[in-house]
């Protein structure tokens, strides 16, 4: 669902409406984001965290906000979630704790074999490719969106997508 | 490929990622949260502010020592960086990590490069988002550190404003250090209880959706070896900020006076920034032509190379056709197509 609200003049948000914006995304966003988060981190407990402090930095940002809301909150799990893995990289760097890059077994919510090979296969991409195909696979994002939620070109994502796909196809046929 | 398919990845994912609920509860922690960041932010300036003035005395040669709002600044000789007058402080439990941490606070506030060489790992790496530094390995760090610190950037405040954040420590018997994670600017210190400090890098942080191509992009100019100038680099860094903020105003003021934008075409500035907006990126095509994205290409994933006896340093297009010619002084003298 698109949020819309009334711009002031420069395009940005009055900081009411932002909020209120804001508010709108939360509600009827919540749980989409959430497995966003879930399906690009790699400890998903970790998800509805990542989420929380994303919609906390843009409400503390929102009267900068220009545009749909849900762009900035995406960008911003995106990002939140690119930040736990390298805290997490860097911990790990440190050899202060073992993290498996997979799913724990507890939240292993695939019931069908065939699509948690295919979900199994996806956390194996690495994390550029993995993002955009979370993100045009399960945001339904469109290429131009996918590519401002990352920072790259569209051709960029084209190209991920691409390799994406054939990593997935070889995953697949190597698990048979 | 293959015979998986778009919807099985789709089906997929949709069940990999489960299912959540908004709450009001969430939503008040949200807003609660949000308005602290806000808070902290808005003490962060006053902080800030007053490094900035600590900054501008050191740049003239004095160190602020002591001030308040009802008197006079009290100034004295002494170390000569941002961090100069800051309190060492460093939080965490008591351990390896926090003394050492505490040692490079203390190196940091007392300006004292050796010293914080001395407590780095000799692979250590360092880079902004949006400044103008990078080092690869610690020579190079603390030669960027000292360049910044001379343009009046403060990479030593950052430093010990990072420290003074909570921690993340762990402890796992002899496996044990902290993290220390300073979010509204983005940057982090991790340190291992064995006395490794290898690194002070970034996160990234939410910025506005794409308004034009490389807008909310992130990346950093390639530096290749040791031999480009830190003064090229710095230009380097900022033209890519402004590519990755589409502002053609930022652009401007980086040109130099002779700037020429594409080979063969008059050299001035102002023609310039008028033909990248009317033309696109190399005079002859249309407005939709992405200079911007041009520039952040070029900056980000093209190939380094010199110009006139090495008083150049420019980055390529491995195509050779587009480049960036930056004078080892820093000047931006031009971005041209063709050859």
């Amino acid at each position: 669902m698109m949020v819309t609200v009334e711009p002031e003049a420069g395009g940005r948000l009055v900081a009411g409406g932002a909020e209120a914006a804001l508010a709108e995304v939360y509600r009827t966003h919540y749980g989409k984001l959430v497995g966003l988060a879930r399906l690009l981190v790699d400890q998903r407990e970790q998800a509805e965290e990542v989420v929380q402090d994303a919609f906390m930095r843009t409400y503390a940002a929102r009267d900068r906000l220009r545009g749909d809301p849900l762009a900035y909150v995406r960008q911003a799990v995106v990002n939140e979630s690119r930040s736990a893995l390298r805290r997490r990289r860097t911990i790990r760097g440190l050899h202060l704790q073992p993290v498996s890059d997979t799913a724990s077994a507890e939240t292993h919510v695939v019931r069908d074999e065939r699509l948690r090979d295919v979900a199994a296969a996806v956390r194996g991409l690495p994390p550029r490719q993995r993002e955009c195909v979370v993100l045009r696979y399960y945001e339904d994002c469109s290429t131009a969106q996918t590519a401002a939620a990352l920072g790259i070109s569209e051709g960029s994502v084209k190209a991920n997508l691409h390799r994406a796909l054939a990593s997935l196809g070889v995953a697949l046929e190597e698990e048979r | 490929m293959n015979d998986i398919t778009e919807d099985d990845i789709r089906a997929a994912l949709r069940e990999d990622a489960g299912t959540a609920w908004a709450t009001d509860e969430g939503w008040d922690r949200i807003r609660s949260g949000g308005e602290k960041q806000v808070n902290r932010r808005r003490n962060r300036f006053v902080m800030v502010g007053a490094t900035l003035t600590a900054a501008a005395a050191v740049l003239a040669g004095v160190v602020v020592v002591a001030s308040g709002d009802d008197k006079e600044p009290v100034v004295a000789q002494g170390p000569q960086c941002s961090a100069a007058g800051l309190p060492p402080t460093v939080r965490g439990p008591a351990g390896t990590e926090v003394s050492l941490a505490t040692a490079i606070a203390e190196a940091a506030v007392a300006c004292d490069y050796d010293a914080l060489r001395a407590l780095m790992a000799d692979d250590f790496t360092y880079s902004t988002i949006a400044g103008a530094g990078i080092g690869y390995d610690a020579d190079s760090t603390i030669e960027s550190w000292r360049f910044q610190e001379g343009q009046g950037l403060t990479p030593l405040a950052v430093l010990v404003e990072t420290l003074a954040t909570e921690p993340f420590c762990a402890d796992f018997g002899s496996e044990d250090g902290c993290v220390w994670t300073y979010m509204e600017r983005d940057f982090g210190v991790a340190i291992a209880a064995d006395d490794t400090w290898s690194a002070f890098q970034p996160a990234t942080s939410p910025v506005a959706p794409a308004e034009c191509e490389t807008v909310g992009s992130t990346g950093t100019a390639v530096i290749g070896s040791d031999t480009v100038s830190h003064a090229a680099l710095a230009t380097a860094q900022q033209i890519l900020d402004a590519a990755m903020a589409c502002d053609y105003e930022a652009l401007r003021a980086l040109m130099a006076d002779d700037f020429t934008y594409s080979f063969g075409d008059a050299s001035d500035p102002d023609l310039a920034v008028e033909a990248w907006r009317t033309y696109g990126v190399d005079g002859l095509g249309n407005a939709g032509d992405d200079v911007f994205q041009a520039l952040v290409d070029r900056l980000t994933a093209g190939t380094l190379g010199t110009d006139a006896d090495g008083q150049i340093v420019t980055w390529n297009d491995p195509d050779g056709e587009y480049r960036i010619g930056i004078r080892t002084d820093g000047t931006w003298i031009y971005a041209v197509a063709g050859d």
